[in-house]
């Protein structure tokens, strides 16, 4: 079965309608990890972009130095470090949930830069306006800053949603069943890389495509 | 510590691999890069509409799925590469399509004053682009260049999975006959964080440079 | 003064002695050009002579500028021939091939409203550049040209500069100084005022008043300095809606213009 495959150059349209619901399950958990991971990311993106802000210096060099670091690794190894060492020392958490701790860790980098950015691209009429209007600094970040700062950044986060929906293919090595995964354990079987493979190809390009269009729609909406 | 001691020439030959991957990738990603951004400025849909093609290909699908492409498919239609050569060209197509990106944006964000003042001196095309166009485009390039070196030392860890030697499966081996992961893969990020520096270093240089001197000099107008 | 490098008339006319001497500088026939529905240029016709100097004036919109553009090449015309000394720039509404177009170019020089001097340049390089590049000429020979032209205008010391260390009046002079380092035979001033502060004005345009007395160039000048349009020309344009609404004598037209609209027009701009 397996010298068969291998040595079988005919494309096989059966093996791609076969292997076809184990693709799609597994882009279903790739979007879940996408989903989980960017909400992760933005959250502590977020804070470490306001906590970046206050006037203690030695918050702001240590967070530049946690951006920096974990912008500069690569996010295999740092899942690597979360699958394999992590659970040594402290809880065992599922590949998934791993997978999506590493995904919005490793982003939260990217992302804090791009909150900075947006924040301070805020006129800084508009801090003196709610001042002048008596605004508590919560309320002004909340109803004033934030909002604002989001129209700013929005494209950006797109961007590097997409870019995270394509680098969770490397949850794969960790034993996460998702679109490359699934891929991987059929076609190790069967030895079917060039259908298998080419099907999670075109998966990726559509879901990709679509997402970035409706990037740009967004983009060029936000611009007018 | 003593076990550090024993692993470390094999650590080190996967450092050097890794760093040879991101020159080689690199250089090859930045010719990919200009030939194609340049190329693409061709008014011809006979060569716009292929790397166009090529370049949303890219750009939209996974690199550790085109690198696994590169390495199961290639071979079955009859392409044998060695297993790096194989990793170089993907990450050199991968980047290239993405630096395309980057040459072509800066180009077109030249004023178009400047391609009116070279015709108005009567300068043929390739002049146009040589002397005038392409000079004021590139300090535009440099900052997104310095972002993309340092994601490329990151994506060279890619290609452990295809059995290349470098510092990631490198360390995949020690663990698997030795175990310790916590001091390999520690070790590993370390080594990591050590062969960024340059990247980072050269990235606050381009950015300072980028919102200084050059950009005085070249009006964004 | 560095007089030697412009082209004479005289230089001009050695070449075309023949019966050939008489054909026009410039020759629009029937050119018309639209962007979409909007028809910037409106079957325009229109001669210069071998060293005749013109200016173009009129409400913004009327076309003045796309006149300059279309001899520059920068656009091709919707309809219509443009030919330079008798060879064709265009013709029935199609632009001709580089190698067919760039002869003829050679003959033309622009100066623009935004300089558009190489920002990557010094002056010296900028006014070099095409010299050397272009028409291959040895670097110690452009140095020597552009070094005397740069006095020409004004500016001998500056030639180390980079245009973002130079004003806008300098770096104009600067971009004329450019344009006659290929010896045009024709140059188009477009607007090259307009993007001054009121204090250099005077600067640019005494430039562009020697290089009238010195040189027997043909000028096409357009601009919204009436003293400027009026003093430089042999002959004034008015146009509007991308057709020629009256031409004639600078005094004549500016003291007692013939056509309502151009009356119109010259009292607007003189509030």
């Amino acid at each position: 079965m397996e010298g068969k495959g291998a040595n079988d150059m005919t494309f096989s349209l059966q093996t791609m309608l076969d292997v076809l619901p184990a693709l799609l399950r597994g882009t279903v958990v790739t979007l879940q990890a996408t989903a989980a991971g960017i909400l992760l990311a933005l959250a502590l993106g977020l804070f470490l972009a306001i906590a970046r802000r206050g006037s203690n210096r030695a918050i702001v060099v240590v967070i530049d130095l946690f951006v920096t670091v974990i912008r500069s690794t690569p996010l295999l190894i740092q899942l690597y470090l979360l699958f394999y060492v992590l659970p040594l020392y402290g809880p065992s958490l599922s590949p998934l949930v791993t997978g999506v701790l590493g995904l919005g860790v490793h982003y939260s980098s990217y992302l804090s830069e791009v909150f900075r950015a947006g924040i301070d691209a805020v006129p800084k009429g508009q801090w003196e306006a709610s001042v002048a209007l008596q605004m508590p600094r919560a309320k002004t970040w909340c109803r004033i800053i934030l909002p604002q700062a989001f129209r700013i950044v929005l494209p950006q986060i797109g961007n590097y949603m997409i870019s995270m929906y394509k680098h969770a293919s490397l949850l794969a090595t960790i034993t996460v069943v998702e679109l490359l995964g699934a891929a991987l354990n059929y076609a190790g079987e069967t030895f079917r890389y060039l259908e298998v493979l080419t099907l999670v190809g075109v998966i990726y390009f559509i879901i990709g495509y679509v997402f970035s269009r409706i990037i740009k729609y967004i983009e060029l909406k936000l611009a007018y | 510590m003593d076990f550090l001691l024993q692993i470390y020439p094999a650590l080190l030959r996967g450092a050097f691999v890794t760093m040879l991957l991101t020159l080689t990738s690199g250089a090859a990603a930045l010719a990919v890069g200009f030939a194609v951004g340049l190329a693409r400025l061709i008014p011809s849909r006979w060569v716009s509409v292929p790397l166009t093609i090529y370049v949303e290909v890219f750009r939209n699908t996974s690199s550790l799925v085109q690198i696994f492409y590169f390495f199961f498919v290639l071979p079955l239609v009859g392409i044998r590469f060695e297993a790096f050569t194989t990793g170089c060209a993907v990450l050199a197509l991968n980047f290239g399509a993405y630096l395309s990106e980057v040459v072509r944006s800066s180009i077109l964000s030249v004023d178009k004053g400047q391609y009116h003042a070279a015709i108005a001196l009567n300068m043929p095309v390739l002049l146009r682009y040589r002397r005038i166009i392409i000079p004021q485009a590139i300090p535009v390039m440099l900052p997104a260049f310095g972002n993309y070196a340092l994601e490329m030392l990151k994506a060279t860890s890619l290609v452990s999975l295809i059995t290349i030697t470098e510092l990631t499966f490198s360390g995949a081996q020690l663990v698997q006959f030795y175990g310790h992961p916590t001091e390999i893969y520690l070790s590993i990020f370390v080594i990591y964080l050590i062969l960024a520096i340059p990247f980072i270093v050269l990235n606050r240089n381009l950015e300072k440079r980028a919102g200084g001197k050059w950009k005085a000099r070249v009006p964004t107008t | 003064m560095g007089i030697a490098v412009i082209p004479k008339g005289g230089h001009v006319l050695d070449k075309f002695e023949s019966p050939a001497s008489e054909l026009p500088a410039v020759e629009f026939v029937d050119v018309s050009k639209s962007f979409g529905a909007l028809r910037v240029i409106d079957n325009l016709s229109l001669r210069i002579r071998r060293s005749e100097r013109v200016s173009l004036i009129g409400p913004s919109g009327s076309g003045k500028t796309t006149i300059l553009r279309l001899l520059m090449t920068l656009e091709k015309p919707s309809e219509g021939t443009i030919k330079v000394f008798g060879g064709a720039l265009s013709a029935g509404g199609r632009g001709l091939r580089e190698s067919e177009v760039a002869p003829l170019r050679a003959k033309i020089g622009m100066v623009f409203q935004q300089f558009n001097l190489f920002p990557h340049m010094t002056a010296l390089a900028n006014v070099m550049e095409a010299p050397v590049q272009v028409l291959r000429m040895p670097k110690p020979d452009a140095k020597a040209l552009a070094e005397s032209l740069l006095e020409r205008v004004g500016l001998k010391e500056k030639g180390a500069s980079y245009p973002s260390e130079l004003s806008g009046g300098q770096q104009q002079r600067v971009a004329i100084a450019r344009a006659l380092a290929m010896k045009p035979q024709i140059m188009l001033f477009d607007e090259i005022t307009s993007a001054l502060d009121p204090e250099v004005i005077g600067e640019v345009l005494d430039v562009v008043h020697s290089l009238a007395h010195e040189t027997k160039m043909a000028m096409l000048v357009v601009t919204h300095e009436m003293g400027f349009a009026r003093d430089i020309a042999d002959r004034v344009i008015f146009m509007e809606k991308g057709r020629i609404v009256e031409e004639g004598n600078p005094a004549k037209l500016f003291a007692s213009p013939d056509n309502i609209r151009t009356k119109a027009f010259l009292n607007a701009v003189k509030r």
